[in-house]
C-alpha cells in the first residue's frame, strides 16, 4: 500500500521526532545526573561519619588496644548513629569481616562489608542498600579492622523514585510542545497543498479539454521559494504545453 | 537576518523547532534544577550539621580540660582538616553570645561578620532551625555545651557553590544537548526539505524550461508520493501526450548530494564521540604494557589511527572506481564499527593499536567514498558546493561528537562510549542505500575526468614537492597545523584537563569550542581572505595566532587558559586552512596543469595527514620528558616561529621562483 504524505506531514513528523529525542535525552540525563549527585552527597555525609569514628578508634589503637578491647566502642557507635537520623546502622568489624560492635537497627540480611572487607574504602549504592566503609589501621600500619555505615535505603529509594517521577512527568508534559509545533509547520506549508492541487487540476484540464486560457490566479500564491519558482516556470511553459497538446490531438508531433 | 531567509520555509520550520526545543528543555531543566537543588541542599545541611557537631565536641573537650575558650590554639588546623576533605567549606568560627568572633578561620573576621550579619534567605526547605542561607553561604550554628558561663556557638559556613557547581555542570550538559539537537534538527529538516521540495522543484523547472521551448523530450524522474508528486505525475502525462507516440521522453532528476552531509556526519560523529575520553582510556588500557612509558603509549595509539587514515586514503582512491562508492562506504563503515567495538573491548596496548588502526582504515575508506560520491554527482560548477556540503557534515560532527561523547561517557563510562560510536558507524552503513542513491547517468563514474577521488603516483608526489613555495607552505604552515590539531587538541588538552580535575563532560565541552569556532568563523575568514587577495599572509597569520594561543600555557595551563588556547587554535585554523588551499593553488600552476588540481591537493593532504599522524607520538614523548604544560608552550613557540618564518620567507621565495613556477 502506498501512503501519500504531504511535505508538511513529513516535516511535522521529523520535528516531532526531534523534540521527542531531545526531551527523552534531557530527561534521562537529568535523572542520571540526579542519581549521581544524590549518591555523591550521601557518600560525603557517610565519609564524615567514617572519618570521625576512625579518629575515635585510632586513639584506642594507638594505645595498643585491639578493636574489641576498646571499652566504650558501642557508646561511640551509638553516639554517631544518633547524630544522623538517616543512618540505620554502624558496624565495626575485624579484618576478616566478623562484627566486633554494632549500633542501630540490626539487619542481619544486610551485611555489605563482608564483600568489601579486603578493600581500603568502599561504597555500595543499590536498591537493596546504601552503605560505605573503610579499613582501620593500627600504629604499625597493619589492618586492625573496618567500619561500615549503612544509610536508610528506603529513604534513598523514595527520594530517587519521587525525583524520577517528577522529572519524567516534566518530560512528558514538555512533549506537549509537539502539538503547537506540528500546527505551526502545517501553517508554514499550508498553501503548498492548494497550489499543487490547483496545478494538477490545471494540467488535468489541459489534458482533457486542451484548454488554452491563462493560468488560473491561484497558481501565483505559494509559500516556499522552490515552489514559487516552479509555478512561475509552469506559467511560462503553459502556452507551449497547450500548443503541444493541441498538435498531438491533431495527430502532429512537435518534437 | 535577511528578509529572504525569514521567508524561507525551511528556515521557519527550524525556527519553530528551536523555539519548541527551548521551551521543552527549559521546562525540564528548570524542574530538574529546583528539585535537585532542594535535595542536595538538604544533604549538604545534614553534612554541615555532622561537621559542626564534631567541631563543637572537640572544642567542648578542650573546655573540659580547663582551657579557656579564648585560649584555644590550633583552630586554624581544625579548619584545615575540614577544608581538606571539602574545599567548599568557606569558614569556621566561634562566636560569643554578644556576636563577637572569638576564633575565625577560612575567611577573615570582617568577611565572616558580614556573612553572619546578612539577612537570611526565605527559602530554607531541608534546613534545621540552626541553619540558614546568608550571602551565598549555608551557615550552621551549634551551641557549645561546656563553655561554662560563656555562651558561644561554633559556626560553619559552606559556599552555596557546593550545590551550584554540580547544578551548573548539569545545565551545561543540557545546553550541549540543546545545541547538538538544534544543529541536528537543522540538518534533518534541511535534508527533508531539499529532498522533498528543492530537488523535485529544480527537476520540474528543467522539464518546464524544456517545454517552454516547445520540446517534449524530458519528463520528471523524481515523482514523490505527495502533493507535488501528484502534480508532476500529471505534468509528465501531459508532456508524454504532447511528445506523441514516436518520442519517448527521458526521465531526469537532480542528484541528491545532500545525503553525503549526513553520511559524513555519521562516520565522523562515530569516531569523535569518544574523543574526550581517548587519552585517559588509552592510558588505562595501556598501563600494563611493559617497557613502554604510558604517555608515549597514548601517543602511539592516537597516532596509529591517524597514520592509518593518511596511508589508506590514497590506496582507497586507487580502488574507488572498481569497488564503487556504496560498497566502499559500507565496507568502511563496517571496518570502523569493528574497530570501535574492538577499541571498547581492548585489554592491552598492542590490541588497542591494532583496533585503532582498523578504525582508521574504516574512516579513510568511508571518507574516500563520500568524496567520490560528491565528485560523481556534481559537475565543475557545483563541485565546491558539494564538497562544502560534505565538510559541513564533518564540522557538525566535530562539534557534536566530543560534546555529546563527554556527557555520555560521564554517565555510561568509557568502554560503552566506544560501543555507542560503533552503533553510529553501523547506522551509517545501514543508511547508505537511502542517502547515497544511484549516480545519475550524466555524472556517472566514468563519464568525465576528475569525477572520482584523485589518484596519486610517485611522479605526482615528486613533481608537486619539487615546488619550493609549496614546500614552504606545506612544512611551515599546513603540516604544523595538523600537528597542532592532533598533538595539542587530541592529546595535550584532554590529558591536561583530566590532570587538573575536569570531568569528561567538561573535556568534551572544551574540545567542542574548536569545532564551533571553526564552523562560525571559517566562512567569514574565507571571504575576508578572498577580499584581501593575500592568501599567503592570511595563512601565515593563522599559524601565528594558533601558536600564540598555545603559548598562553606559559602562564599556567588551567581551564581558562586551555579554553583560550583551544579557541585561538580554532581561530588560527579557520583563518589559515582556506587560505592554505588558495595559496597552494596559486603557487602550483604548472603542477596543476600537468596532474590536475585534485592530484596536487591530494599530495598536500597526504603529507599533512602523515605529519598529523606523528603529532601525538612526538607530543606524547615530549610531554613525557618535559611535562604537559611545557609541551604546550613548546608547540606554541614552534608554531609561532614557523608562522613568522613563513611570513618572512614566502615573499622572498615568491620573488625568486614565482614566475618560474607559474610558467
Amino acid at each position: 500500500m502506498h501512503i501519500r504524505t504531504n511535505l508538511a506531514t513529513k516535516m511535522g513528523m521529523a520535528v516531532a521526532m526531534i523534540i521527542l529525542l531531545a526531551v527523552a535525552a534531557t530527561t534521562l540525563l537529568n535523572a542520571l545526573r540526579f542519581d549521581q549527585l544524590y549518591s555523591q552527597f550521601i557518600q560525603r555525609r557517610l565519609d564524615v561519619i567514617l572519618a570521625d569514628i576512625r579518629r575515635d578508634l585510632v586513639v584506642g589503637l594507638d594505645l595498643g588496644l585491639p578493636l574489641n578491647g576498646i571499652e566504650n566502642l558501642s557508646a561511640i557507635l551509638a553516639r554517631h548513629e544518633r547524630g544522623d537520623a538517616e543512618i540505620v546502622s554502624i558496624t565495626v568489624h575485624d579484618c576478616q569481616g566478623r562484627p566486633v560492635a554494632t549500633a542501630g537497627r540490626d539487619d542481619a540480611s544486610f551485611t555489605p562489608w563482608t564483600s568489601f572487607a579486603g578493600q581500603e574504602s568502599w561504597r555500595l549504592f543499590s536498591t537493596t542498600g546504601v552503605a560505605a566503609g573503610r579499613r582501620v589501621h593500627d600504629a604499625f600500619g597493619q589492618c586492625a579492622g573496618g567500619i561500615s555505615v549503612s544509610y536508610d535505603a528506603a529513604e534513598y529509594r523514595a527520594t530517587l523514585a519521587r525525583t524520577n517521577s517528577l522529572l519524567f512527568g516534566a518530560g512528558g508534559l514538555s512533549l506537549l510542545v509537539i502539538i503547537p509545533s506540528i500546527l505551526a509547520i502545517h501553517a508554514i506549508f499550508r498553501r503548498r497543498k492548494t497550489v499543487f492541487a490547483a496545478l494538477e487540476a490545471d494540467v488535468d484540464h489541459l489534458i482533457h479539454d486542451q484548454g488554452a486560457g491563462d493560468a488560473p490566479d491561484r497558481l501565483e500564491h505559494s509559500d516556499t521559494d522552490p515552489d514559487k519558482a516552479l509555478v512561475e516556470s509552469y506559467r511560462h511553459a503553459r502556452q507551449a504545453l497547450v500548443r503541444g497538446l493541441r498538435d498531438a490531438a491533431r495527430g502532429g508531433n512537435p518534437a | 537576518m535577511s528578509a529572504r531567509l525569514t521567508r524561507n520555509a525551511a528556515f521557519r520550520a527550524v525556527l519553530v523547532t528551536s523555539l519548541a526545543l527551548l521551551l521543552a528543555l527549559g521546562f525540564i531543566s528548570y524542574t530538574a534544577l529546583t528539585e535537585t537543588r532542594a535535595v542536595l541542599l538538604g544533604q549538604l545541611a545534614q553534612k554541615a550539621e555532622l561537621e559542626v557537631d564534631q567541631t563543637a565536641r572537640r572544642v567542648d573537650h578542650a573546655l573540659e580540660l580547663g582551657i579557656p575558650l579564648q585560649g584555644i590554639v590550633g583552630f586554624d588546623r581544625l579548619f584545615a582538616g575540614l577544608h581538606e576533605t571539602d574545599a567548599e567549606i568557606a569558614f569556621l568560627a566561634i562566636v560569643g553570645d554578644d556576636g563577637v568572633l572569638l576564633h575565625a578561620a577560612g575567611l577573615d573576621g570582617e568577611e565572616i561578620t558580614a556573612v553572619l550579619g546578612a539577612p537570611a534567605q526565605e527559602t530554607q526547605a531541608g534546613l534545621s532551625a540552626d541553619q540558614s542561607l546568608r550571602a551565598g553561604h549555608l551557615v550552621t550554628y551549634q551551641a557549645l555545651s561546656n563553655s561554662g558561663f560563656v555562651q558561644a556557638d561554633v559556626v560553619l559556613g559552606y559556599r552555596e557553590s557546593a550545590i551550584d557547581r554540580p547544578l551548573r555542570d548539569n545545565l551545561l550538559d543540557v545546553l550541549i544537548i540543546l545545541l547538538a539537537v538544534l544543529l541536528l534538527s537543522f540538518e534533518v529538516l534541511l535534508l527533508l526539505f531539499t529532498v522533498h521540495a528543492v530537488l523535485p522543484a529544480r527537476t520540474a523547472q528543467r522539464v518546464l524550461r524544456n517545454v517552454a521551448h516547445g520540446t517534449f523530450n524530458l519528463v520528471h524522474g523524481q515523482i514523490l508520493r505527495d502533493e507535488m508528486g501528484r502534480a508532476m505525475a500529471r505534468l509528465n502525462q501531459a508532456v508524454r501526450i504532447a511528445a506523441g507516440r514516436t518520442t519517448k521522453p527521458e526521465e531526469i532528476s537532480e542528484p541528491r548530494v545532500i545525503g553525503v552531509r549526513l553520511l559524513a556526519f555519521l562516520f565522523v560523529f562515530a569516531e569523535e564521540l569518544a574523543r574526550p575520553i581517548m587519552p585517559a582510556f588509552f592510558r588505562q588500557v595501556a598501563a600494563g604494557a611493559e617497557g613502554v612509558p604510558t604517555d608515549a603509549a597514548i601517543g602511539w595509539v592516537l597516532g596509529a589511527h591517524m597514520l592509518t587514515v593518511a596511508l589508506v586514503m590514497p590506496l582507497a582512491s586507487l580502488y574507488y572506481e572498481r569497488i564503487g562508492r556504496r560498497r566502499m562506504y559500507v565496507a568502511g563503515a563496517l571496518l570502523a564499527t569493528a574497530g570501535l567495538v574492538g577499541t571498547g573491548l581492548a585489554q592491552g596496548l598492542w590490541d588497542l593499536i591494532a583496533w585503532r588502526a582498523l578504525s582508521g582504515c574504516g574512516y579513510a575508506i568511508t571518507f574516500t567514498a563520500c568524496q567520490g560520491f560528491v565528485l560523481e554527482n556534481t559537475d565543475r560548477s557545483k563541485r565546491s558546493q558539494g564538497i562544502a556540503m560534505m565538510v559541513g557534515g564533518i564540522m557538525l560532527a566535530d562539534i557534536c561528537g566530543p560534546a555529546i561523547g563527554g556527557v555520555l561517557a560521564g554517565q555510561i563510562g568509557a568502554r560503552p562510549t566506544f560501543l555507542a560510536g560503533a552503533c553510529m558507524a553501523l547506522l551509517a552503513a545501514l543508511l547508505v542505500s537511502v542517502l547515497m542513491g544511484r549516480a545519475l547517468p550524466r555524472f556517472g563514474p566514468r563519464a568525465a575526468a576528475g569525477d572520482a577521488p584523485a589518484r596519486i603516483g610517485w611522479t605526482t608526489i615528486a613533481e608537486t614537492l619539487r615546488n619550493p613555495l609549496l614546500l614552504l607552505l606545506l612544512f611551515l604552515i599546513a603540516a604544523p597545523a595538523k600537528f597542532l590539531l592532533s598533538g595539542y587538541l587530541y592529546f595535550l588538552v584532554p590529558m591536561r584537563l583530566s590532570e587538573t580535575g575536569s570531568d569528561v563532560a567538561e573535556i568534551g565541552r572544551v574540545l567542542m569550542i574548536y569545532g564551533l569556532v571553526a564552523l562560525l568563523l571559517g566562512p567569514v575568514f574565507a571571504r575576508l581572505a578572498d577580499r584581501m587577495g593575500r592568501h599567503a599572509l592570511v595563512a601565515g597569520t593563522g599559524g601565528v595566532i594558533a601558536g600564540l594561543g598555545l603559548s598562553l600555557a606559559l602562564f599556567g595551563a588551567g581551564l581558562p587558559v586551555m579554553l583560550a588556547g583551544v579557541a585561538m587554535l580554532g581561530i588560527g585554523q579557520a583563518l589559515s586552512i582556506p587560505a592554505q588551499v588558495a595559496t597552494a593553488i596559486d603557487v602550483s600552476g604548472a603542477a596543476i596543469r600537468r596532474h590536475g588540481q585534485g592530484a596536487v591537493m591530494a599530495v598536500m593532504r597526504l603529507v599533512e595527514r602523515l605529519v598529523g599522524g606523528v603529532g601525538p607520538i612526538i607530543t606524547a614523548s615530549l610531554a613525557h620528558h618535559i611535562g604537559l604544560e611545557q609541551a604546550m608552550v613548546a608547540l606554541g613557540f614552534a608554531s609561532l616561529s614557523l608562522g613568522g618564518l613563513f611570513l618572512l620567507l614566502f615573499p622572498l621565495l615568491m620573488r625568486l621562483y614565482g614566475k618560474e613556477i607559474a610558467a
